[in-house]
């Protein structure tokens, strides 16, 4: 009889495995008894909607971003291989994530991919990581606006320099980039000119100055020109700027395509779309100036080729893309293969009481090899 | 195809007719152009059941599996499937793919024999000839009456997907029957292929061996009339049916997949040689529809499906003018349309398009001079206007010259020049291979140019008595605008999807070696052996050509045991290919042999036996740039059975 209650749950083992395997099917198959943890497999194919996921029942909500927007019953948001927690600039919860495995074994010591380790690596081998006792994090992150105007470090902000001896931030006219305006029928290409901001004086953003080359609606060359300048006062704000009109207007709406905003610690410059905006603002960029100055489309680069593929939105950035949980492109394939890597996610940082879970992503790719099929499994820890 | 032996007995090495040399009827020890034959003798020695089998011990012609499909395509002088002309009777076979020819998609109930032209003969054969021509000959009808079944069937022992190594795995039967008066003459062949694959491991879902079923019926009509003229209409319906199983790999889990494909091919084809006082006058015309469905499975979800639709349709006339003491005239045309729709889940896979396709106009004057019995110079221009590529013409330029001799010995040099012009297939210029489920898409070029190439081939052979030929030349192509996917530099489209497509990338050269040796070592005994050296190189990138061994050998053993028993071996070796250039991965060096008997137990009867792949090479199937041979040994055995009658 023993033996006979083994062969059942062997049988419901492998049924459930196959299911896992299984289809596009995103409905939650009967799991065997042991299971203490949840699982399911995402439709996420669409380049534009985000799925919603509420993990305290396991459910996938029916909502558009704008019911998403100010809902809090979804925890957490998947849209391909990028993926939101309802907090921060993502939505109204109060959602934060940390990294409690971030699987440092499947990379070398200089942080590229061991493609063995990867390849070799199944959901089933990796649940003891998913399942291991996970110590507290230090910090949690919430999802935060990451504007396609930036540079890569702390002195580098792409548009300015920062010089960390004396706090002074300046213009670096060596970078320009491509802007789409936020009605999404014009282009420009921008240039920081100038930048007075003594960070330790207490004097705000002093003055600044932002050159535009300006291509109209319906053409293809740049023809125009306009020139955004101003101040911030010491205690904050932002300015919007139209390089259509050349003016500057108001910071909602679709007419602004340019936003350069400080707020104490805060100090950026954005495009008037994806998550920075309403309009349909976006950015290609940047490029060295001695190069992008040889242009003379913001839509066709001087080989002949078009770019308005290549705008790129604002998005959101939170735990997921601070510790990505893939690698692209091991074997050739262009697959996205998962490193494994186990999140904390505490479903509302303002309640002690509140679930928080360990998760894990174990897939991305449906039974027809079809992508934008995250399978994901969590388990509560508190 | 006879299997009763005795082939080895006549002189079919030098006296071998042929047409591929200069689209007119010349022997192989005169034609201006080296061809190489293979002979219906061969057909039935080996008992070769495709195209591709027929073409396997071909020396320097190398076989290569079509990516991403179950198939194979024959290159030349290290130029592709794309550059090598498959032509019946001199007529066009559409191009599986789309682009390149299956020749395991042929069978040979009815082929007298097969040509092989090397090197760049676009003068004659149009534009893709630019790495050489198969041309397949088929036989014409006798008066008479004849028939003949044969099947055979056999066992990749413990490769046998049912894991029964007795088991029939592979099943091959054919019927024909013709019969005609001096006047009418009509055929009929049906042919069968039926394999059940093989598999490494019969447990696992994985299996490398097909399954598939492959039909083909010929029937042709003939009229035979007075002074040689004669006409004739063919019909052939080929139809095929694949089932494959194969592990997708998947980050996060492996998926078992399974792929149904579907090809239905209708050839028809009609033509008349007519003399018209001292002119020949041939004229032929060929429609072919080829369609090629494929469905793809994991578990029970289907997906993939695909249908394309390709078709061909030639009218071909040419007119030799009156020969005179020292020289030949010939003059022709071709008048050929191409189309191809390409449909995925209903959606079409040609950009912009249902159906795109392409005309051709050409024409070309091939001249014939003997200034000696010795020499002879041929030359010839070929002219051709594109609907889209506009007008064109090459020029080819061969010498051939019975240069020393003695009483016992000749030789002959044989020189040629060719240029090579190839027009981009409309897959290449229009296809949209969408794989945006695994992050990128394939997208045809529009404004892709024709390859052009310059080809030299200088040979020369040695003949001793009636027993021993000596072969030995060097070739050397060049060429430009090279159509490739530009692997490197994909762009990314809308989602981050890398965007690959063809381009004029390349410059690339091809250089080499070809030898042979063929020996009558006594009466009932002759050793053939074969060695090519190949060199391509990527001028552009300094680099290697993938997919192009260095050096390729093959060896035949003909041996007449009785008047009624013949043993064959064939053997054949590569060495190592370059699979990719980003990883450096090498396919490993091989070599297979082949044992075949035939008996022939009365004028009627025969049977035979064979054992392919004697030493079991295999690749290894967890390497995937692996290509030594698919299928490890098979061991089979067959029967035949012939009558035949004067006119009834």
């Amino acid at each position: 009889m023993k033996l006979m209650y083994r062969y059942v749950l062997a049988v419901l083992a492998a049924s459930a495995l196959l299911a896992g395997c299984g289809g596009a099917s995103t409905t939650q198959d009967a799991e065997p008894q042991e299971k203490n943890y949840s699982e399911r497999q995402l439709d996420a194919s669409d380049n534009t909607d985000y799925v919603y996921l509420n993990l305290d029942t396991n459910t996938e909500l029916s909502l558009t971003a704008e019911q998403a927007a100010s809902s809090t019953d979804w925890h957490v948001a998947f849209r391909r291989f990028s993926v939101q927690l309802n907090g921060g600039a993502s939505g109204p919860g109060a959602v934060a994530g940390a990294i409690a495995d971030a699987q440092t074994d499947f990379y070398d010591a200089g942080g590229d991919p061991l493609v063995s380790v990867f390849t070799n690596a199944t959901p089933e081998s990796e649940l003891s990581a998913f399942e291991a006792t996970l110590a507290a994090p230090g910090s949690w992150t919430t999802d935060s606006v990451v504007t396609q105007l930036r540079g890569t470090s702390s002195t580098d902000g792409g548009w300015y320099l920062y010089n960390p001896m004396n706090g002074v931030m300046s213009a670096n006219t060596e970078n320009g980039w491509l802007i789409r305006s936020g009605e999404g029928n014009s282009y420009a290409r921008m240039r920081a000119q100038e930048l007075t901001f003594a960070t330790r004086s207490g004097n705000g953003v002093e003055s600044f100055e932002f050159a535009f080359d300006v291509q109209v609606p319906g053409t293809d060359q740049l023809t125009g020109s306009a020139t955004f300048s101003g101040s911030i006062p010491p205690a904050g704000g932002e300015v919007c700027f139209d390089f259509d009109a050349d003016a500057n207007v108001a910071c909602s709406g679709t007419l602004w395509d340019v936003k350069i905003a400080f707020f104490g610690r805060d100090f950026y410059l954005r495009s008037n779309g994806g998550v920075s905006g309403e309009g349909a603002g976006a950015v290609f960029g940047p490029f060295e100036w001695d190069e992008l100055s040889a242009w003379t489309s913001a839509t066709i680069e001087p080989s002949g080729s078009s770019v308005v593929a290549r705008y790129q939105e604002d998005v959101t950035s939170g735990i997921f893309d601070e510790s990505s949980w893939y690698a692209y492109n091991l074997t050739g394939a262009h697959r996205l293969w998962p490193n494994y890597a186990v999140y904390l996610i505490d479903t509302n940082q303002a309640d002690d009481a509140a679930p928080q879970y360990a998760l894990q992503i174990t897939g991305y790719y449906d039974a027809t090899g079809a992508s934008g099929y995250p399978r994901l499994r969590w388990r509560r820890i508190n | 195809m006879s299997c009763i032996p005795g082939g080895l007995l006549a002189s079919t090495d030098i006296d071998q007719v042929v047409v591929s040399a200069t689209r007119n009827a010349r022997s192989v020890i005169d034609a201006p152009v080296r061809v190489e034959v293979v002979t219906a003798d061969e057909l039935a020695r080996t008992h070769s059941r495709s195209l591709k089998e027929a073409l396997e011990n071909v020396v320097g012609l190398q076989l290569r599996e079509i990516h991403g499909k179950s198939g194979y395509e024959a290159a030349l002088q290290g130029m592709t499937g794309d550059q090598v002309l498959v032509l019946i009777d001199g007529q066009p076979i559409s191009a599986s793919t789309g682009s390149t020819v299956d020749v395991s998609q042929l069978a040979l109930s009815e082929v007298e024999r097969i040509e092989i032209v090397k090197g760049a003969t676009s003068a004659q054969f149009g534009s893709a000839a630019m790495g050489g021509v198969i041309n397949v000959i088929t036989r014409q009808v006798a008066s008479g009456w004849k028939a003949s079944v044969l099947a055979d069937g056999g066992s990749y022992g413990e490769q046998n997907p049912s894991g029964d190594a007795m088991a029939v795995a592979r099943r091959h039967a054919q019927v024909r029957a013709e019969a005609g008066s001096d006047t009418w003459r009509g055929r009929v062949a049906l042919d069968q292929l039926a394999s059940d694959g093989f598999d490494p491991d019969p447990g696992s879902w994985a299996r490398p061996g097909d399954e598939l079923v492959r039909q083909q019926v010929d029937s042709r009509l003939e009229w035979h009339g007075k002074n040689g003229a004669r006409a004739f209409a063919g019909v052939g319906v080929y139809d095929e049916d694949i089932d494959s199983r194969y592990v997708l790999v998947l980050p996060g889990g492996n998926s078992n997949q399974r792929k149904e494909e579907q090809v239905r091919r209708l050839r028809l084809t009609t033509g008349a040689a007519i003399p018209v006082g001292a002119f020949g006058w041939q004229w032929s015309a060929l429609h072919e529809r080829f369609a090629n469905d494929t469905l793809k499975f994991a578990g029970s979800t289907a997906f993939d499906d695909r249908q394309a639709d390709i078709s061909v349709e030639q009218f071909s006339t040419q007119l030799a003018l009156p020969a005179s003491a020292n020289q030949e005239w010939l003059v022709g045309a071709d008048w050929r349309r191409d189309a191809l729709s390409q449909f995925k889940d209903g959606t079409s896979e040609i950009a912009a398009a249902e159906e795109v396709s392409r005309y051709a106009s050409e024409a070309f004057v091939q001249h014939s001079w003997y200034p000696s019995a010795r020499w002879e110079w041929l030359s010839g221009v070929r002219y051709q206007d594109d609907s889209d590529f506009g007008g064109h013409a090459v020029a080819k330029l061969g010498v051939r010259w019975h240069a020393f001799s003695g009483e016992d010995w000749r030789t002959t040099v044989r020189a040629g020049a060719g240029q090579g012009y190839r027009v981009p297939n409309l897959k290449e210029r229009y296809y949209l291979f969408d794989h945006s489920q695994l992050g990128y898409v394939v997208i045809g070029n529009p404004d892709l140019q024709p390859e052009e190439s310059l080809s030299y081939q200088l040979g020369t052979m040695l003949y001793w008595r009636d027993s021993l030929i000596v072969e030995a030349g060097i070739y050397w192509n060049e060429l430009t605008n090279l159509i490739q996917i530009d692997s490197e530099n994909p762009a990314t489209g809308p989602g981050g999807i890398s965007e690959f497509s063809y381009d004029n990338v390349g410059r690339a050269r091809t250089y080499g070696v070809e030898s042979g040796v063929t020996w009558r070592v006594a009466p009932r005994l002759r050793i053939e052996a074969g060695y090519t050296w190949l060199q391509a190189e990527n001028l552009q990138d300094k680099t290697e050509l993938t997919r192009r061994p260095e050096h390729q050998a093959r060896l035949s053993v003909d041996h007449d045991i009785s008047a009624r028993t013949t043993l064959t071996l064939r053997g054949r070796y590569q060495s190592t290919e370059l699979v990719s250039t980003d990883t450096g991965a090498r396919s490993p060096t091989w070599a297979v042999a082949d044992l075949k008997l035939n008996h022939a137990i009365s004028d009627k009867m025969s049977i035979f036996l064979g054992i392919d792949n004697l030493t079991n090479q295999q690749r290894e199937f967890s390497d995937p740039a692996d290509f030594s041979p698919l299928a490890g040994r098979f061991v089979y055995l067959g029967a035949r059975y012939q009558l035949k009658g004067e006119k009834p």
